[in-house]
């Protein structure tokens, strides 16, 4: 990409992408010095207060697809492109019960595969554990892509290098101080982010006020402002399902669930669905407005970060590369730490090392931190697919898993052969429902497929399960 | 065509801007309590 097409020059993008990579490091190190045991490491010592427990949960869930997509939402589907993508923030509010449970029930736990495992059995550990890493690959491969191709965007970086610095920077800074940093930079990340965010938002609206966008929407794009829009209403369900997927079944969200003290993981969601439910609402707001400030949109998932520099010319595009690179960082570290402990805990141990100790095991883990860093960072250098598709293949599968998990947590008579059953037809019908009605339904009928599934096979085979199974220590499956 | 009206417009936009500066503060006042109070961590 030419120089002269972009907000901020490469000097200046790739000297942000130091400054910012260097910091990261050394406060992932700093914070890693706590995390030289096992609990430390995965699990940051189980000790989490509120306001890193908060914080944590606020910055993860601020993707780039936050940044990115929710504007691109607002210029293709309008209000309720904002109002379902402000949806995912229900995925937080209603993992707060499931979290506080899952601190009870599992006080030794490490995964949300090891309570499937413990819950259903092998079939079902074995269905859920592709759909987590595929979920999980696909999530830090649409960020990674997202990464590159906004420092592209904003700095004329090329993808292929800014992608890769990323990428580098997560795998370091998770390498040296697991969770620990995580949830620390975490802290910096969200409060960088909604310091950022309004000071966009404020700026536009001195140059765009809300009359005059409302006025240019209802005069040359009123199908955005239009109550039915009925692609809009069907996003609005498909998106919260697929939030409240997302969260419930990956183990992003579930180490957290475990790393929080006792007591404290039900406050924190609740206020980290608060905290993050004005995000999309106000990048949405960047979309909208953009054709009343007059900006040519060639490619739509840009259009956020390209307001927001267009209005605030050079300031404005050193603050959204710092926004950027703070929701990107903050989820793809998460990403690394609960992937790789999926894979170490649920994976490698059992299958390969059944007898190694907790340091032996947290070597494992960090190695397996940067092979999946490897492994995002070959998928993402050919640049295929677009943002949207990339995300949205994954929506019926986690929607396939939230009945499962639900009733796995509180209905001790669901049954393991429901829980596989659910999860494969509500996958299969849901990619169905992508390729042969829309992206839009695919979520929504995964999901109901799966919750009939796990009610009909649980009233007509109730089983009889023992909570204390969950709460055994060290437990590790049987290769 | 039923179009959202401009108040309802304005309310989302204000109401967001206002609750993300308003989640900023409430970070802070959690952290300095938790500081405070040796629960950090």
């Amino acid at each position: 990409m030419p120089e002269d097409s972009t907000v901020l020059s490469v000097s200046t993008g790739y000297l942000l992408l130091a400054l910012f990579g260097v910091m990261w490091i050394a406060l992932g190190i700093f914070w890693g010095r706590r995390a030289k045991s096992l609990d430390g490491f995965m699990v940051a010592g189980r000790n989490v207060g509120l306001a890193l427990g908060t914080a944590t949960a606020v910055a993860t869930w601020i993707t780039s697809n936050t940044t990115m997509l929710a504007p691109q939402f607002a210029l293709q589907l309008g209000i309720w492109g904002i109002l379902a993508y402000s949806t995912a923030s229900f995925g937080l509010f209603l993992f707060a019960p499931l979290a506080k449970r899952i601190r009870q029930a599992m006080p030794h736990g490490y995964t949300s595969v090891e309570f499937i495992r413990l819950r259903y059995g092998q079939a079902a550990y074995a269905v859920f554990l592709v759909i987590s890493l595929f979920y999980g690959l696909t999530w830090m491969v649409s960020m990674g892509m997202a990464g590159g191709i906004l420092l592209e965007a904003l700095a004329g970086i090329p993808y292929a290098f800014g992608m890769s610095a990323i990428l580098l920077v997560c795998v370091v800074y998770t390498l040296f101080g697991g969770l620990y940093a995580v949830i620390g930079t975490d802290f910096i990340q969200s409060l960088i982010i909604l310091v950022g965010i309004v000071i966009v938002a404020v700026a536009i609206l001195t140059r765009a006020p809300l009359t005059e966008v409302y006025a240019n929407l209802q005069a040359n794009r009123p199908a955005l402002l239009n109550v039915l829009f009925p692609a809009a209403i069907m996003a609005v369900f498909n998106n919260l399902l697929f939030g409240i997927g997302e969260i419930f079944h990956s183990n992003v969200w579930w180490s957290r669930a475990f790393a929080m003290r006792e007591g404290v993981g039900m406050k924190a969601y609740l206020m980290a669905g608060l905290i993050w439910l004005p995000i999309p609402v106000v990048a949405g707001f960047l979309g909208l407005a953009a054709p009343t400030i007059g900006i040519n949109i060639t490619r739509p998932d840009t259009v956020g970060p390209l307001v927001a520099a267009n209005i605030l010319g050079s300031a404005g595009g050193v603050l959204v590369f710092i926004v950027v690179f703070c929701s990107l960082a903050s989820s793809i570290d998460s990403l690394l730490a609960a992937t790789s402990d999926v894979v170490t805990k649920e994976i490698i141990q059992p299958f390969f090392l059944p007898n190694a100790g907790d340091p032996q095991i947290r070597r494992v883990a960090s190695l397996v931190i940067v092979t999946v860093g490897l492994i995002t960072w070959g998928v993402c250098l050919p640049k295929v697919g677009t943002l949207a598709t990339v995300l949205f293949f994954a929506g019926p599968l986690v929607g396939s898993t939230i009945w499962p998990i639900i009733a796995g947590l509180f209905w001790k008579r669901a049954n393991g052969t429901g829980a596989v059953l659910a999860m494969i037809l509500g996958s299969a019908i849901g990619l169905i429902a992508y390729f042969q009605i829309g992206w839009y339904t695919a979520s929504l009928i995964g999901t109901a497929v799966s919750f009939l599934t796990v009610v009909v096979t649980t009233l007509v085979r109730p089983g009889a399960f023992d909570w204390r199974t969950l709460a055994v220590e060290k437990a590790v499956v049987q290769a | 065509m039923i179009l959202f009206p401009e108040w309802f417009f304005t309310v989302l936009v204000y109401g967001g801007i206002t609750l993300a500066a308003v989640s900023g503060v409430l970070l802070l006042v959690l952290l300095i309590r938790d500081v405070g109070g040796k629960t950090l961590w």
